[in-house]
């Protein structure tokens, strides 16, 4: 406890004199060390943005993978915030400082499109994970299938209200973001014909907003049944900030999340939320970097590789909560999350 | 003052005036002359329309004080937002300013600190950002869009490489600044009505204010005026930041968590809340109690978008032409005025 | 023949400068200007375009500071750094901007930058005092008889020469000695300079100094107690405006005849 305290309180001095040079500093610092360093494959994992605590765990998964396979230089890059235009810069900063290979999640795919192929034209390996340029050409997409991921949400929400008839309401995060409507197909198509989507709302991707939509949603329409939420950007808060919505899940008001981030847990615990579907956070950077390493030796792998789909409920969220526990260092996530590499075709 | 009255100049008979009134302009001018009377007319409208169609819940307390809950943090940076731009400034680092100040103050928490003691780094982490923005600004002499144009990504950046892009969980005591009710009476709310007297009566009763009025309605003749320019925009920028960290903190405890993209974009909404309520963005105009009917106006549609369903694709649009259609009314209200 | 009037030795000049000097890169605005002014008089500053009349009155207002020379104040040495202390001096000056703000009301712009604070352990949060402020404008601009509809009239509603008389009531006001007024009448139409014109003269008997910077010749002669012509940034003469005539002060600003005349001191 008290070492944790003190830790807290450097990092509140330290960073704050640290941040700035940090990420100006990232880039360059690893181009030399790289070139003092022969024979060690460049490989980038490109988040859609550094602020979004969920690719937190795919630079940790990179890093651990490149040290498990000891001859790449792994380097975690992207906007401070998600946006496409600066996503484009960052993967043409790549290109130019000469790395091997590239993985990244498109913030838009047509906007990654031609960055994509103009790496690719170098003969950089390149490949999507998380989020797909499908007109690229990047050799491979590593993730969830986005519509099966709504499809399972539907699913999980049939059964929750199993013999029931009513109004459900979604939440997703933006209009423009192919893999969350994507999910919002992928829910149409499984759900069953007696639930009924009275509505959606996008707060875009903003936790605040998406607090105060599902609080005013739920007054507005007391008779809803079932609310998914394709992304889990409300629960980012905590169950304090969404009385309304802990209420109704006492009354009847069944929940279907996406993610089990750690932040989100809480409400699985205490039943807000009745199921929540996953993806591998950890194997974004972990596969995405043994899938392009393995592509720079020659090896080959589908074109989609598709990833789990992990359900968490209340049956099984303390095994989550024990993973993030154990997830405060790198060391301690590499052993939470541990999953065997990816083998190719 | 002088006490020596001469009548010896029969010929100024032309621009004699026997007395000078104090009294005031007339009722309808007056009214006319208060800038936010439209907007509040307009949330009568949306009133009016939101029961006819939807029946009692907009108007139920229920929700009125969740919307009070909701646009609380906002509506407190949006009261600093309208300083600046009282003054004749504008602040775009505020949103970035709210998630820092939010998110050391939810570190500070989680690290164990007591709570008034993260409230109160929490502002001086404000001060210190407001005196940034002084020093750039009056220092060495940056336009105030430039200045807090590059203090927004500084900020932001600040917050983003500190917890690393994480979230910062602060769900304990803390949390009853952003979740707690006094009766029905959200203590945000509280929070946010004692800012805006308070802030009103200083910007009015007081020569502080008065001189922010000057500096924003003609910076050159305060100057000549005797009044320290400097000093007046140092203290509208830190003004700013205080509520701008008080909303922030308010923020992080309504989520009982934060991360560094909260508030993203939060200073284009604060500054629509100053405009809608009647500043204007050429300085030396506007009310704190506009602001505050500003920012309401803007929660209250977005809660009635909520409450219709309506929009989904189209929710920014229609807010858009809300505040544009205020704005405008606002225009034609000043004209009628001037004649 | 003009000569350099001056007042009589005896009278010590409410402000006198010595040996102004301001130079701008390579240009030198002024160069030693020599100048008395005394207590109860209207002193008219003329030149052309570019003789160096507002840098050489923004000087004694102490919006600019000289690069050399000395200014007295009823004889005591002063030191301006800005027009806060110029003001504390005495000397109120109405820039040809007017310094007004067009968004305040009267009373405001008659007290900015010296608002009434109630006193009292509450002082600190200089807490205006408004009535008391609104009584005190209404009073001074009814003595000075100026049109001004009520005090609680935003300056920017005002016609031209009420924004005028804004100014120069807030200026006469607050000047124990002395008010510089810089091309009051310039954007004015006949009947308001006019109104300006008067608005001196009272001005003068209430016994306050005043310079007064302007183009319009007949303005000039008809309120003014000596003409102080500006040249090229040096003084040209100085003439008792009862002893001469416009032709003659023409003449002074142009430097036509100097030759014929003679130089004056």
């Amino acid at each position: 406890m008290t070492d944790r305290k003190v830790s807290r309180r450097d990092l509140l001095a330290s960073g704050t004199a640290a941040a700035g040079a940090l990420t100006a500093a990232q880039l360059f610092g690893s181009i030399n060390i790289a070139r003092a360093q022969a024979k060690k494959y460049k490989i980038a994992i490109v988040p859609k943005g550094l602020n979004n605590p969920v690719f937190k765990s795919a630079d940790f998964g990179g890093q651990a993978r490149s040290a498990e396979l000891g001859d790449v230089d792994f380097k975690f890059i992207g906007p401070a915030t998600s946006d496409a235009a600066q996503q484009v810069a960052t993967v043409d900063g790549l290109i130019s400082a000469g790395y091997d290979a590239i993985g990244i999640s498109c913030d838009s795919s047509e906007t990654l499109l031609q960055p994509i192929d103009r790496a690719v034209a170098k003969g950089i390996k390149v490949i999507t994970w998380d989020s797909d340029s499908p007109s690229s050409k990047r050799s491979v997409f590593y993730g969830v299938d986005s519509f099966k991921g709504g499809q399972l949400q539907a699913k999980l929400l049939n059964g929750l209200l199993k013999g029931k008839k009513g109004d459900i309401w979604l939440l997703s995060g933006l209009q423009s973001a192919q893999n969350l409507e994507e999910r919002i197909r992928g829910v149409k198509t499984v759900l069953s014909k007696d639930l009924t989507i009275a509505g959606t709302s996008f707060c875009n991707e903003d936790v605040a907003l998406g607090v105060s939509q599902v609080e005013n949603v739920l007054r507005a329409h007391p008779t809803l049944i079932g609310y998914i939420m394709i992304g889990a950007w409300p629960l980012f808060s905590s169950p304090g900030a969404l009385p309304t919505l802990k209420a109704r899940a006492k009354t009847g008001l069944q929940v279907v999340a996406f993610d089990y981030l750690e932040q989100e847990l809480p409400f699985i615990v205490d039943g807000t939320v009745k199921a929540s579907v996953g993806q591998d956070y950890w194997g974004w950077g972990y596969q995405s970097v043994t899938i392009l390493h393995g592509l720079l030796q020659g090896k080959k792998y589908p074109a989609f590789v598709p990833q789990a789909l992990p359900v968490v409920t209340t049956a099984n969220v303390a095994e989550y909560q024990k993973k993030w526990d154990d997830s405060k260092t790198a060391a301690g996530m590499a052993a939470a999350f541990k999953e065997a590499p990816i083998e190719p075709s | 003052m002088r006490q020596t009255v001469t009548d010896s100049d029969a010929e100024s008979a032309e621009t004699d005036s026997p007395a000078v009134p104090v009294r005031r302009p007339s009722r309808v001018t007056e009214i006319i002359a208060i800038p936010w009377v439209g907007v509040l007319g307009v949330i009568v409208l949306l009133a009016i329309f939101m029961t006819v169609k939807t029946g009692p819940i907009f108007l139920s307390p229920d929700n009125l004080s969740s919307v009070a809950l909701d646009f609380s943090y906002i509506a407190m940076a949006a009261l600093g937002s309208a300083i600046v731009i009282i003054g004749g400034g504008i602040d775009l680092s505020v949103g970035a300013n709210m998630a820092l100040t939010g998110l050391l103050t939810a570190l500070a928490i989680s690290a164990g600190w007591p709570i008034p003691l993260a409230v109160a780094a929490g502002l001086v982490v404000g001060i210190l950002a407001g005196a940034l923005n002084a020093i750039l600004i009056t220092g060495i002499g940056l336009i105030p869009f430039i200045a807090t144009l590059g203090t927004m990504s500084v900020f932001r950046g600040l917050g983003t490489g500190i917890v690393q892009g994480q979230t910062v969980n602060a769900a304990n005591g803390f949390t009853v600044i952003g979740q707690g009710y006094w009766g029905p009476i959200p203590i945000s709310a509280v929070i946010l009505f004692v800012l805006t007297a308070t802030t009103a009566f200083l910007m009015n009763n007081t020569a502080w204010g008065r001189h922010i009025y000057a500096v924003g309605g003609g910076e050159s003749a305060a100057r000549l005026c005797g009044i320290n320019v400097k000093r007046v925009k140092w203290r509208m920028y830190i003004a700013a930041s205080i509520l701008g960290a008080i909303g922030g903190i308010v923020l992080a405890a309504r989520l009982g968590s934060a991360t560094p993209s909260n508030a993203l974009g939060y200073e284009l909404i604060c500054i629509a809340a100053a405009v809608i309520g009647g500043a204007s963005l050429t300085g030396g105009e506007g009310t704190m109690v506009g602001v505050l009917i500003g920012a309401a106006l803007l929660a209250l549609i977005r809660n009635s978008l909520d409450i219709l369903g309506w929009g989904e694709y189209w929710q920014d649009l229609i807010i858009g032409a809300v505040i544009l259609i205020t704005v405008s009314f606002d225009q034609l209200r000043r004209r009628l005025r001037r004649v | 023949m003009i000569d350099t009037v001056a007042m009589p030795a005896a009278r010590t000049p409410i402000l006198r400068a010595t040996g102004i000097s301001k130079v701008y890169g390579a240009v030198r605005a002024l160069g030693g200007i020599d100048f008395d002014l005394y207590p109860g008089e209207v002193l008219g500053i003329v030149g052309d375009n570019g003789a160096g009349k507002s840098t050489f009155i923004k000087i004694l207002s102490g919006a600019i500071a000289p690069d050399s020379g000395a200014i007295e104040v009823e004889g005591a040495p002063v030191h301006f750094r800005g027009p806060l202390d110029a003001r504390r001096a005495g000397i109120e000056t109405v820039f040809q901007e007017l310094a007004v703000v067009p968004l305040m009301d009267v009373e405001e712009n008659f007290f900015l930058g010296r608002e009434l604070c109630s006193p009292g352990p509450l002082g600190w949060l200089k807490l205006l005092t408004k009535k008391k402020m609104r009584t005190q404008a209404a009073d001074e601009i009814a003595e000075l008889r100026v049109g001004i509809p009520s005090v609680r009239q935003r300056v920017g509603t005002l016609s031209g020469g009420q924004r005028q008389s804004v100014a120069v009531a807030r200026a006469v006001a607050w000047s124990r000695k002395i008010v510089i007024m810089d091309e009051p009448t310039a954007a004015l139409g006949v009947k308001e300079s006019r109104g300006v014109q008067e608005l001196i003269k009272r001005v003068r008997d209430r016994g306050t100094a005043v310079i007064l910077i302007s183009h319009n010749m007949p303005q000039v002669f008809d309120v003014t107690d000596r003409i102080f012509v500006l040249r090229h940034g040096t003084h040209a003469g100085t003439v008792k405006t009862l002893d001469t005539d416009m032709e003659q002060v023409i003449k002074l600003i142009t430097g036509a005849t100097l030759h014929e005349h003679g130089r004056s001191e």
